[in-house]
Order: structure tokens, then C-alpha cells, then sequence
């Protein structure tokens, strides 16, 4: 058996080599697949393409049939029509423990840009259903990535790898914000400027729920254009103060070199809002609110993008003190599936000797018992058993010594030449 | 069976809790000690149980009348289940670490107040007086829930004003939903505290046209009173304001819960009273009262 990837990802290769080699769409991996399958039919395969990573598992169960490191790159450099030159050096391969192990990581997220995240085992999970839709699974295939998916699990669940967000405007909202308030669907979000980490702030603040959205510009036509995309209402610079009056939440990406927000601005603001609770998240650098807007009230909570950071940084390192466990664990598992391998290798062929030769020994049999008619059926039992044990003891060593040898991995040449020794046809 | 279990079997497993919760504070994430702390809790709640069945057979009065010390060992027995009640419906919650110590506090102070059983309950006041009683626990629990609200208030909010990220083992609920709760938890038990002392004052009259009279003007009765006065005062604010500042809720509700617990249990523990006691709260007694068992309180007198 043979198993093999060859892959580039976010660290072996940079975004322009990874989006020329990546499948960007399922019509033009379904594509990939066609041309694989006229190319190696009888190799099992299976793509993992997203935007940190392409990948592609081979799995064959003759090692001379399957394709190789440079047919593989030949293959991205002919549909992708990059140069081979262009990302070889980049284009990695592992094959037999190192690419079940390789895999393991992938799936438990420990190659993550971000580590920990949850996304990649999805990412992994549909590449898998999409190799099977393309009928590119095989038993090695399905065995593999059914582990790796288990492996995730259990990496999760034992370790605290996946612990405390790691992205600014997760820890942003899932960390501080609903820390403040219970439900964010009757909450007003006022965004100020119209920056790509508002955005991404956006994105979590419309999974808790958040309807009601203003936005504010220097430029009206952009404020527009983010309002319109994410349903929300655009208002012109002006109406700022007013729109601090009516938010509970504000998220302010300008790129004003001043603060836009100071304190007798604010202090206006709670003037008319009682004694309303603000969530403020300053991601502007440098900062959009005076540092001392937080300090006005007890019902202020001002964050700005250091301290937010912060709190990205240390739940990094925790989730770093946690990798050493997630990988012992990978080393298990890749350890328990090989011996699954080699003992699936080895077990047709132990099979057919044992047949092979438990059929010479009836045969024998059947021939002496025919001779000594005068055998009642104790004797004729108690020779039976005699010949099954001697047959049984000189199998013993070849046996031990092959299932000894799969410990290390696949035996080709002790399993090529039990095959020539004793006949034995795949 | 049941005369075996006594108060140091339950207390041992609400202290085993505790030292669970503390480790899984300490050590934040760890499956396993989730069902233990529940198991522990549970375990010392049937303990409990069957102790205060046990009390109820012995003195043949239902334990919220028949002694100060059964009492508190009712009202940390309705902690319990509301903790455990909280746990299934929010295993992250990081309570436990609040209630657990109030609770043995609650346990460790029955230890201390009189449990002789109260000799001068007369059959026609009975269900009053049980119901007064009942009414000062459950009054009692909101202003516990309140007190615990409002402290893991304060945490959050100055986890939130420090920018600091709580370790996994260490849930609360958001700012919000603590404030939303704690008014709740004034709400109730501020008219069942009202209620019940209503009662006690009706209860109070009706004993001193008869035999066992007693003074409104005891010095213990009157701490009750004005603890009850602070506490309607702190209600009354925190529910007419309009946009509160949540904070200073919290450090109010600290403030008063807390003293409403001390000085209640306190007095019990310092004067050696039983509550519902009419004897200990007289300053005049007409007529000599027999008593059932010999009480803490007159084992100190002699």
C-alpha cells in the first residue's frame, strides 16, 4: 500500500503561489477530479482546497501504480497552466506515517493559521464527501479520513486547543461584548468609518442577532455602499454625535489622525442617553475615541484595538502551551492506524497460506484415511488433529515474522516472496 | 437509618463540592469535575433530607417551626436545590463558588443557634406561623440569590472595565441578564419578606391577648424591624429609578443583603434565640412556660 500528499500551504508558500495552484470554485475541482481520473484510475484521491491550503491526498494499493511527487506537480502545472518552476520548491510531498500524521494536524487544526480553529475539520470533512461524490474513495481513503475526523474530535475535546477566541473582533464581541448585554437583536450598531475590520465585526455582531444598523462616513457614498451591504441605514458625518445618542454599540475604523470622539463630546452624548450602557470597540489606529471617554461612566466600556490584542495574544499562548498534547495524541492515533494498515496489507496473504495449506493437509488426509479402512473414528479424530497442529506449528514462524515485520510498516518483500514461495495469486 | 445522618454528613459533601468547584477554577477545563460537583451536591442534599425528616419525627413539628436551628438548615437546604437546579440548566455557570460557601456558612451557623424544639407553639396559630416562617426562607433565598447576583455583578463588571479575559473554568452571565435577575430577585423577595414579618407583627398580637405575650419593643424585635425597614428603602430606590446606574444597584444590594443575613443570623447566634420562639422575644412573661427539651439558651442561663 501506498499513501502519499503533496501540498502547499500558508507556510511553505505565499498567497500568490497558493491562489494559482487552489481550486476555487467545486465546478473546477470536479474538473481536477475528470482529469485525475483519466490519468490514474486505480489511485484512490482525495483535494483539500481552501484558502490557506491545496492539498492532495493519493492513496494505491501497488506503490508502482500510483502517481508521483513530479507527476502531481506536472498535473497542478498543466490545468492551473502555471510554470512547474514556479512553485516546486514550494510544493511539498509526505508519504506512508508522515502523511496520516500530516493529515491528523491539518483536521485537529494545528497547521491553522489560527490555531485551533474550528473551520478546517468542516473544510476537510467536504473535501472528503467530495472525492466520494467523485467515486475517488477508496477503503484506504475512507479509513483515513474517517480517522483524521475522529482524531479532530478527540483533540478537541482533550485538549484546550480550540479555548478563547482569537481574532480581534471575535474577542470583541463573543469575549467582551456579550459579556455586557444578554441579546443584541434590540440593540442599535452604530459604525463609524467604513474599514475592513468593521466589516469582519459586523459579520459577528449579525450572528448574535444584531438588526439595526447605522453607519457613518466622511464619505456618504461609502457609508452607503457598507450600509447597503449589510441592510443597515448610512447617515452623513455631521449626524455623528446624534448617532452616538441612539447606539449601544459602536465600532469606529476611521482613518482620522485624530480622536473624532472626546470627552465633552461623550460627555454630551450621556447627557442626553441617561444612563444607557455603551459598548465601544476603537479600532482605529490611531485611536478614534479619547482614551478617557471610558473613564466617564460605569456603564462605558471602551475598548480599543491593544486591548483587544491583548487578549488575542494570551489566548494564543495558551492555546500554544496546549500543541505538545495535541500532537502526542496525533502520534497515537497515527501509530494505531498504520498498524490498521499493515495488519489490512498483510491479512489477505496470511489467509491464503493458511487455506492454501489446511486444504493440502484435508486433501492428505482424506487420502490416508481412505487407505487404512480398519480406522475407527477416534483414531481417524486423533490423526486429524496431529496433522492440523503440525501444519498449524510450521506456519507459526513465517507468520510471526511477517506480522512482526508489519510493526515497521508494509513488508512488500517478505509479502513478494511468501507470494513466489507458495503460489499465492492476488 | 435516618437518626445516623447528621449535620457533618452533608456539610462534608457541600465541602467536597466546594473544593471541586475551586479546582475547576484552578484548573479550568475539566470534564469530570462537572458531574462530581453535582453528585456531591446531590448527595449531601439527600443527606440533608433525610437529617431534617429525621428532626421533623423527633420533635413532631415540621422543621421551618420547630427550632432556629432547623430553620437555617431548611433554608440552606432550598440553596441547594436551587443550585443544583441551575446546574442542569446551565452547566458553565460558575455559581457554585458563590453558593456552596454561603450555604455551609448557613450550616455551620445552625450549629450555633438553639435547636431545642419550640415548646410554645399552640395548635390554633400553627399554619400562620408556618406560613410566616416559610415566608422569611424563601424571602430569605431572593435576598441569598440577590446578594450572590450582585457580587458576580461586580466581577464581571470589573473584568469588563479591566479589559481582562476570565479563564475557562470561570463563567457569568452578562451584565445584563445579572442586573435583569437581581431586580427580579428583589422584587419577590421584598413582599415575601413583607408578608411574612406582616404575619410575625399579626402573630405577635394575637399571642399577647393570650397566655405567652410578647414586646414590639424587645430589642431583637426591633433590629428586625429596622433591618426590614433598610431593606423596603433599598427596593423602593432601586425599583423607582429610572436609568439606574447598575453598578451602585449591586454595591446597594451587597450592602443590604448582606447586612439583612448577618443581622438575622447573627442575632440568632449571639442571643441564642429560636425565631418563632414567643418566649425569647418577650420582655414580659406572664405565665411560666414548660419546655419540651433543655434549650442552648438555658443551658448558657444556668
Amino acid at each position: 500500500m501506498n499513501l502519499q500528499v503533496v501540498y502547499c500551504n500558508h507556510q511553505t508558500a505565499g498567497l500568490d503561489i497558493r491562489e494559482k495552484l487552489a481550486f476555487s470554485s467545486k465546478e473546477q475541482l470536479d474538473q481536477a477530479y475528470s482529469v485525475l481520473k483519466q490519468s490514474y484510475p486505480d489511485t484512490e484521491i482525495v483535494v483539500i482546497s481552501t484558502c490557506n491550503r491545496v492539498e492532495l491526498y493519493t492513496a494505491t494499493q501497488d506503490s508502482e501504480i500510483g502517481p508521483t511527487h513530479q507527476d502531481l506537480a506536472r498535473f497542478f502545472s498543466e490545468f492551473h497552466q502555471v510554470p512547474v518552476s514556479d512553485f516546486f520548491e514550494d510544493f511539498l510531498e509526505r508519504t506512508g506515517p508522515d502523511a496520516v500524521r500530516h493529515l491528523f494536524q491539518v483536521a485537529s487544526s494545528l497547521d491553522s493559521m489560527v490555531l485551533g480553529e474550528p473551520q478546517i475539520v468542516n473544510q476537510v470533512k467536504e473535501a472528503y464527501q467530495c472525492a466520494t461524490d467523485n467515486a475517488f474513495c477508496g477503503p484506504l481513503t475512507h479509513a483515513l479520513f474517517q480517522q483524521a475526523i475522529r482524531v479532530s474530535a478527540r483533540v478537541r475535546t482533550e485538549t484546550q486547543l480550540a479555548e478563547g477566541r482569537v481574532s480581534i473582533a471575535s474577542v470583541a464581541v463573543g469575549t467582551f461584548g456579550k459579556g455586557i448585554f444578554e441579546r443584541f437583536d434590540d440593540k442599535t450598531v452604530l459604525i463609524i468609518g467604513a474599514g475592513e475590520m468593521a466589516e469582519e465585526t459586523l459579520t459577528y455582531l449579525k450572528d448574535e442577532g444584531v438588526i439595526k444598523i447605522v453607519v457613518v462616513n466622511r464619505s456618504l457614498e461609502n457609508a452607503q455602499k457598507l450600509a447597503g451591504r449589510w441592510g443597515g441605514e448610512a447617515r452623513p458625518f455631521e449626524d455623528l454625535e446624534e448617532c452616538l445618542v441612539a447606539a449601544d454599540v459602536i465600532v469606529s475604523t476611521t482613518g482620522a489622525s485624530r480622536p473624532i470622539v472626546d470627552i465633552p463630546c461623550f460627555e454630551r452624548v450621556l447627557e442626553k442617553s441617561g444612563n444607557k450602557t455603551f459598548f465601544i470597540l476603537d479600532l482605529g489606529a490611531p485611536r478614534d475615541f479619547e482614551p478617557g471617554v471610558g473613564q466617564i461612566s460605569d456603564n462605558i466600556f471602551l475598548y480599543d484595538i491593544d486591548d483587544l490584542e491583548a487578549t488575542c495574544e494570551k489566548n494564543r499562548r495558551s492555546r500554544q502551551k496546549e500543541v505538545e498534547k495535541a500532537l502526542a495524541i496525533i502520534d497515537e492515533e497515527t501509530d494505531r492506524f498504520m498498524h490498521g494498515v499493515y495488519h489490512r496489507a498483510t491479512g489477505p496473504i496470511i489467509k491464503q497460506l493458511r487455506e492454501q495449506w489446511h486444504e493440502v493437509r484435508e486433501q492428505e488426509v482424506e487420502k490416508l484415511f481412505s487407505k487404512l479402512s480398519h480406522l475407527d473414528e477416534k483414531d481417524q479424530e486423533l490423526i486429524k488433529r496431529s496433522i492440523e497442529q503440525i501444519v498449524n506449528k510450521l506456519l507459526h514462524p513465517p507468520l510471526e515474522v511477517l506480522r512482526q515485520e508489519a510493526r515497521e510498516g508494509t513488508p512488500h518483500g517478505l509479502l513478494d516472496a511468501l507470494k513466489q514461495l507458495f503460489h499465492i495469486r492476488d | 437509618m435516618l437518626s445516623e445522618v447528621t449535620v457533618f454528613c452533608f456539610m462534608a459533601s457541600y465541602l467536597v463540592a466546594l473544593g471541586l468547584e475551586v479546582t475547576r477554577f484552578l484548573r479550568k477545563k475539566n470534564g469530570f469535575l462537572r458531574p462530581l460537583i453535582f453528585l456531591f451536591s446531590l448527595a449531601g442534599l439527600v443527606a440533608q433530607t433525610a437529617y431534617l425528616l429525621n428532626r421533623a419525627r423527633t420533635t413532631q413539628l415540621p422543621p421551618l417551626l420547630s427550632s432556629s436551628h432547623d430553620w437555617l438548615i431548611v433554608f440552606s437546604w432550598v440553596l441547594v436545590a436551587i443550585f443544583l437546579f441551575i446546574n442542569l440548566i446551565d452547566e458553565e455557570l460558575s455559581i457554585g463558588l458563590f453558593l456552596i460557601p454561603l450555604v455551609l456558612a448557613l450550616v455551620v451557623s445552625s450549629y450555633f443557634v438553639d435547636d431545642a424544639t419550640n415548646a410554645l407553639m399552640e395548635p390554633s396559630i400553627r399554619s400562620w406561623a408556618m406560613l410566616h416562617a416559610s415566608l422569611l426562607v424563601l424571602g430569605g433565598v431572593g435576598i441569598v440569590l440577590s446578594f450572590v447576583l450582585s457580587l458576580m455583578y461586580l466581577i464581571q463588571h470589573r473584568r469588563l472595565k479591566q479589559k481582562q479575559n476570565f479563564s475557562s473554568g470561570f463563567n457569568l452571565p452578562s451584565l445584563a441578564k445579572l442586573s435583569r435577575l437581581n431586580r427580579w430577585a428583589l422584587m419577590i423577595s421584598a413582599p415575601l419578606m413583607t408578608v411574612g414579618m406582616g404575619i410575625g407583627i399579626g402573630l405577635g398580637v394575637y399571642v399577647r391577648k393570650g397566655a405567652h405575650a410578647i414586646s414590639f419593643f424587645d430589642p431583637v424585635i426591633i433590629v428586625y424591624e429596622v433591618v426590614w425597614v433598610g431593606m423596603m428603602l433599598s427596593v423602593i430606590f432601586i425599583l423607582r429609578t429610572k436609568q439606574p446606574n447598575q453598578k451602585h444597584i449591586a454595591q446597594l444590594t451587597i450592602w443590604t443583603g448582606g447586612l439583612i443575613l448577618l443581622t438575622v443570623i447573627g442575632i440568632q447566634i449571639l442571643s441564642n434565640v429560636r425565631i418563632l420562639d414567643f418566649e425569647s422575644w418577650h420582655s414580659q412573661i406572664t405565665t411560666p412556660v414548660i419546655e419540651l427539651h433543655d434549650s442552648t439558651a438555658e443551658r448558657i442561663l444556668s
